[in-house]
């Protein structure tokens, strides 16, 4: 009973932690958000305080705790006295709370750490919740993958009385579903439709196997709502002159995913270049878009090289990769593996068997051709790049494609969701007639 | 008014099905009634198993029956993750040195190797990754004097070579002694491979290559703390 008890705390303080008091959005001249983006805006502020509080040494660590406490109180405080009087009987986060609790149950039964997780990233999880640093990651193996993930497990784990690892990967859950729920809210529908519309993507898109501890999903969950953001500032034509918040956003959503995994570089660079591509945004705002950028990617070796850790990016694989080298890994051989890899990882992705065809079907017909574009050059960037990420490989390719290819591209694949949210809000009166 | 109502009908509607759906699907009561009834422990026996793949229960239940507050080495016979961090421990030094743990442990003898074509041979099983080749015998009715042999690793197109070494057999003898230890080479995948040439050219005659094993750890050298089923802890004799 204590450990049934001790899920609904762990979500619930989940939420606090994440919550963007709307408070602060009036500072910044933001008009009333619902609760689900309020608490989408505070997971992308609560990621980026622990990103920053992950490279505190271990002789400051009660430091992490105060601010964590500081964090809390506030939240808390603000959560009660804006959502007073009923407001927080909202029929989304009612259901958003529901389905973080029944994957959180599947959780607590079904906890086997998958591969890299065991022989890897929950060892850095450990290290954290052992008392460890940053500095300490050096004696584990990989450490050349950045740590921001496994701190978060380690941070809500150690937060939880019972301090289960797994209470501490509910976090991935809730931000899987809050990132989805988050997207929703960009269709014209009412709340009911949302929450439908949210399901039906959640359902597509949940495999316990998602929360084994590998960091896929939070590196989906981030690209889900980099790509709301995205979508809101071409839609409203907003940072005409200089950083806004949503670009500020989108850059925090980039540098968290550049600590979380190595190859969200790239990915991240995919949508830096989108960004750039925008049309009717002044010089200024590129150009403090694209070295913000730059100069993170660079912080980003700076530290590690700072501490001690290895900066190579996959030490192992891309061995001879070099310019000299490259044409002998473009033979038809590999790229027919690949692409044969490529296409039961797209099959196995659900979403994107509905999401493509919604693309082209959207494109041929001339509806919002010009939000479409983007998200179109960016599913070929992106799988050009993931396809090159296999046939450049210097390990057997087709064992790094059995084991690598689906996770990958799940890891853009909430950008995608974006289409079918289009395509929702062009046909929803037609559907919602037919039904 | 009616239509009002007829929304709202629908809406809750919508709702309540969604729930149920989400309810029953994922067989939500089902699991909270086992995260009551079973205690955490028990639920790991349940995801890990107890002595097979990683054997993570049963590295918990060394933990706690030998109160191991330090890390130990563990050498798993089969290909699963690493569950070191069971033990894990800050201090990497910190490590029990006269202690192992084997897990799905296997005792293999010997590994047959079948003639593919003229001088080359394919082994019949996966690579004995944690054994010592101790000698190769040949199978033939014919003498033979020198030979150049080369023992490869073939996991896809990645080729890796383990031995190249030039014999000389003594006393008619069909037997040559290798001592190759295989598990600092870390083979897993794959199938092991035998070239073997003379400059005489007559080794046609060689139908199959045995190889002689023996365990890197053997048991001999060590006092059984704990073993159940192929999953073992060990504590060196002095």
């Amino acid at each position: 009973m204590i450990e049934i008890f001790q899920i609904f705390l762990q979500i619930l303080v989940i939420f606090i932690f994440c919550y963007f008091p709307q408070y602060y959005l009036n500072f910044l001249n933001i008009r009333q958000q619902s609760i689900v983006e309020k608490i989408s805006l505070g997971s992308i502020i609560n990621i980026f305080i622990l990103l920053l509080l992950s490279f505190i040494n271990q002789k400051n660590f009660d430091l992490i705790f105060i601010v964590l406490i500081i964090v809390f109180c506030t939240n808390l405080f603000f959560f009660i006295i804006e959502n007073w009087k009923l407001k927080l009987i909202d029929i989304k986060l009612i259901f958003l709370f529901i389905f973080v609790l029944v994957f959180s149950f599947d959780l607590a039964n079904n906890f086997k750490l998958g591969w890299d997780p065991q022989n890897f990233w929950f060892l850095k999880t450990l290290n954290f919740i052992e008392g460890g640093d940053i500095y300490n990651i050096k004696n584990n193996p990989r450490q050349e993958y950045p740590q921001l993930g496994t701190f978060i497990w380690a941070i809500y784990t150690k937060i939880s009385f019972l301090e289960y690892e797994y209470l501490g990967r509910i976090f991935y859950i809730f931000f899987f579903c809050l990132s989805i729920f988050s997207v929703a809210e960009l269709s014209d529908f009412n709340d009911v439709y949302k929450i439908l519309f949210s399901s039906i993507i959640i359902i597509l898109t949940y495999n316990i196997l998602l929360f084994n501890g590998n960091q896929e999903v939070l590196l989906f969950s981030i690209f889900t709502l980099f790509s709301k953001y995205f979508y809101l500032i071409i839609k409203n034509n907003i940072s005409k002159n200089f950083l806004n918040f949503y670009s500020i956003m989108i850059m925090l959503l980039l540098l968290s995913s550049i600590w979380i995994k190595n190859e969200a570089m790239f990915f991240s660079f995919i949508s830096i270049f989108l960004i750039l591509c925008l049309p009717k945004k002044s010089f200024l705002f590129k150009t403090s878009i694209f070295f913000s950028f730059i100069l993170l990617i660079i912080l980003r070796f700076f530290i590690f090289k700072t501490i001690g850790l290895n900066n190579l990016l996959q030490p192992g694989n891309y061995e001879y990769s070099d310019i000299l080298h490259l044409a002998s890994f473009l033979s038809f051989d590999r790229i027919l593996v690949t692409s044969k890899y490529f296409f039961f990882g797209l099959a196995s992705n659900l979403l994107y068997v509905i999401s493509i065809p919604i693309m082209i079907f959207l494109f041929v017909y001339k509806k919002n051709k010009i939000y479409l574009t983007y998200y179109f050059a960016s599913l070929i960037l992106n799988f050009l790049l993931i396809h090159s990420f296999s046939i450049f490989t210097s390990v057997p390719i087709e064992w790094q494609l059995k084991a690598s290819i689906e996770r990958i591209l799940f890891e853009i694949l909430g950008i995608y969701i974006i289409p079918t949210v289009i395509f929702a809000n062009v046909y929803s009166k037609k559907i919602f007639k037919i039904l | 008014m009616k239509k009002k109502i007829e929304f709202y009908i629908l809406k809750y509607f919508i709702l309540i099905i969604v729930f149920f759906s989400l309810i029953g699907s994922t067989n939500f009561l089902k699991k909270v009634y086992f995260v009551n009834r079973d205690a955490y422990d028990s639920r790991i026996v349940k995801n890990y198993n107890f002595c097979k793949d990683e054997s993570v229960a049963f590295l918990y239940f060394l933990k706690s029956k030998y109160k191991l507050n330090k890390r130990v080495k563990i050498v798993n016979y089969e290909i699963h993750p690493n569950p070191e961090w069971v033990f894990f421990n800050l201090i990497n030094d910190n490590i029990y040195k006269d202690k192992l743990i084997l897990l799905n442990y296997k005792k293999r003898d010997k590994i047959k190797f079948a003639k593919l074509e003229k001088g080359l041979f394919v082994g019949n099983l996966s690579p004995p990754h944690r054994s010592i080749i101790k000698k190769a015998i040949f199978s033939t009715n014919n003498n033979i004097n020198k030979i150049s042999l080369e023992i490869t690793n073939r996991a896809e197109n990645e080729i890796k070579f383990l031995l190249s070494k030039n014999f000389i057999f003594e006393d008619q003898s069909k037997e040559i002694d290798l001592n190759l230890d295989l598990e600092k080479f870390d083979i897993r995948l794959g199938k092991l491979f035998i070239k073997i040439t003379n400059n005489e050219n007559n080794l046609e005659h060689i139908e199959e290559i045995t190889l002689k094993l023996a365990p890197t750890y053997n048991l001999n050298n060590f006092k059984v703390l704990e073993k159940i089923d192929n999953c073992y802890f060990l504590e060196r004799l002095s």
